[in-house]
């Protein structure tokens, strides 16, 4: 099996990322003012806490996990690495989807990025971040190899 | 290459569920907002909700505007949604299963919905398409097409009575039920439930007399759960037929909401034949495919028909090698497997009620009925387990392989194609490792669900499975 060399999406993951992750600081910092309030500044340490770690996942994790986000195309397969803690490892054989679909949500449109699904019969795998031209290559490398 | 909007019904289904979650709050109010004198607040929020309403009207128009399709050679294009967009497009081979759905009001609108599905596993249908009535038809025809008619089966009122009043599960009527109740509770009265679950344990108590209340009322909802789902399975199956072509099957079937499903035969990858106790006292049995890309869903070739009618029929449909096959056996203690366990437990409950009644008090007469019920349908798994005992096999033929066994309560007999074979294997448990004994199990492509046989010899097995590979 001649595999491609493991490939990074697009750079522009690590700001989608960001702002998912930043969504999760509005109830966090809510949480917190509101306990400060309610029930003084004790009570109010676990919600900061939280937000602390919402912070920290915006600035570190966002580009440890676009690090550890790669794929290889081989011939017969798509080989996806992900995961910081728990690693995981996809391979979809091409032979199996049977057909991939391209999502683009209002964030991902205005970052210039594209999800890819592959629909197999054993299930969906999805790849975030990828860039348009790339996302539609390989939309066309894996559609019409499926067998019934 | 053109892309094509939906035919405009296609609106109502985008549109229903929201506008009925903001409409139907101002329907009983109608008449108090009409008669009553001004009052700022509640101008406000039946503007509040008139807007939110509109809101969701419109919506619907653009879910509508920006679903469009297009079918190019050999393939089918599908976009979709408003903010988040769906591109999707896939080569007409992959097609396992194709529906079309004419409902009541697609009927007055001169619509069909197109419900196209591939192998891939997908809760609903790949591509849904709302298109008038002729161009779905061509559509259809254009991507499976119907050559060289065979053999019609048409089945009776009587055989999907049969079929409905042997496999309804009251728990599936309940579970229909419960958000209608909801629903009417929300619009009409918020005292609905209790008043429906009084009066139907008043019914429960006009049959049966000196039962205690709440089991009264509970029995009465498992009934009525048992009718509703009773009915339900009536009206979608009525005037069914199943017509043979070359390459594909048609199935029809449906009262209000009639659907039409086109299968590919190369999409087909297992027949069971399913009997229930009830149906093995009339003599009769029903038929079932496993089609790729249809999940859990199984469909229904013939919904019930007596023994020698069925095997004719699936003979007709599904042609089988003609040589004669190897065949496994459970022997006499692999027999008693399949109700052992359950005879020993029904026979422990009965001693223990037998005690329990005959120290002072006795026993309540809620926990005597339970214990009843709980004994009534032990005796029934006993049954099924003894009646699956005599028909487990496994039989292998050239084409394909037939496995017997009891799923739930009820006797399954699949014919999987062998090319169609998912997952086969062995299991044994400590008990029988001792016995020799073993459990095969067979799982076909498409299917969530396997068939096993227990009680073989293990020799026999692994010798079946090792032809199998």
């Amino acid at each position: 099996m001649a595999c491609a060399v493991p490939q990074h999406c697009s750079g522009r993951l690590i700001a989608l990322i960001r702002v998912y992750f930043a969504f999760l600081l509005i109830p966090a910092a809510g949480a917190a003012a509101g306990a400060w309030l309610m029930w003084g500044p004790v009570v109010a340490v676990i919600p900061a806490a939280l937000c602390v770690a919402v912070v920290w996942a915006v600035v570190f994790l966002a580009p440890m996990y676009y690090e550890s986000l790669t794929y290889t195309r081989c011939r017969d397969w798509l080989k996806i690495e992900r995961g910081i803690i728990c690693r995981q490892i996809v391979l979809v054989p091409r032979r199996q989807v049977q057909y991939v679909t391209l999502r683009a949500n209002p964030l991902e449109k205005l970052l210039g990025i594209r999800t890819l699904t592959f629909m197999t019969s054993g299930g969906r795998v999805s790849l975030g971040g990828l860039m348009p031209e790339d996302a539609a290559r390989m939309r066309a490398l894996f559609e019409n190899c499926a067998v019934i | 290459m053109s892309w094509r909007r939906q035919h405009a019904s296609a609106l109502l289904q985008y549109g229903s569920g929201m506008l009925f979650a903001f409409i139907s709050p101002l329907i009983p109010l109608l008449p108090v907002i009409l008669s009553r004198p001004r009052d700022i607040i509640l101008d406000g929020a039946l503007a509040v909700q008139l807007m939110l309403a509109a809101g969701a009207a419109l919506w619907a128009v653009l879910c509508w505007r920006k679903s469009v399709w297009a079918a190019g050679f050999e393939r089918l294009y599908k976009k979709s949604g408003v903010l988040t967009a769906h591109e999707l497009s896939f080569d007409t081979h992959m097609i396992t299963s194709l529906e079309l759905e004419r409902g009541p009001v697609g009927a007055m609108l001169g619509s069909v919905r197109l419900n196209i599905r591939t192998r891939a596993v997908c809760r609903r249908a790949d591509i849904s398409l709302t298109l008038p009535r002729d161009r779905a038809a061509r559509m259809a025809g254009g991507l499976i097409p119907l050559k060289g008619g065979g053999k019609k089966y048409r089945a009776g009122m009587r055989s999907v009575a049969i079929m409905a009043a042997s496999g309804s599960n009251a728990a599936s009527g309940i579970l229909l039920i419960i958000p209608v109740i909801l629903k009417l509770r929300r619009i009409i009265d918020s005292a609905l439930p209790s008043r429906l679950l009084g009066e139907l344990g008043d019914a429960a108590l006009a049959v049966l007399p000196g039962l205690p209340p709440a089991l009264a009322a509970i029995s009465a909802v498992i009934a009525a759960g048992w009718l509703i789902n009773f009915i339900r399975v009536c009206l979608s199956y009525a005037g069914h037929t199943a017509a043979r072509f070359d390459s594909a099957l048609l199935i029809d079937r449906g009262a209000v909401v009639r659907r039409s499903l086109c299968v590919p035969l190369r999409a087909v990858s297992a027949v069971t034949t399913r009997q229930t106790l009830l149906m093995r006292l009339l003599g009769r049995s029903s038929c079932w495919m496993v089609v790729q890309g249809m999940g859990s869903e199984e469909c229904c070739l013939v919904p019930s028909a007596p023994g020698r009618k069925m095997r004719l029929e699936l003979a007709s449909v599904f042609p089988r090698q003609s040589q004669s096959p190897i065949i496994v056996k459970p022997d006499s203690a692999g027999r008693r497997k399949y109700y052992t366990a359950w005879a020993v437990t029904c026979a422990a409950g009965i001693i223990l009620w037998a005690r329990l009644s005959l120290e002072k008090g006795g026993v309540p007469p809620a926990v005597g009925t339970l214990a009843a019920a709980a004994a009534a349908l032990m005796l029934w798994r006993i049954l099924a387990g003894a009646l699956a005992s005599r028909r487990a096999a496994v039989k292998l033929y050239g084409d394909c392989v037939e496995i017997t066994g009891l799923r739930g309560l009820t006797v399954c007999t699949s014919r999987m194609f062998r090319g169609k074979i998912a997952q086969a294997g062995i299991v044994q448990s400590p008990i029988s490792r001792a016995q020799g004994l073993c459990t095969v199990y067979i799982r076909a492509r498409g299917s969530k669900k396997t068939l096993s046989c227990k009680g073989l010899p293990i020799d026999r097995a692994k010798n079946i499975i090792e032809r199998l590979r």
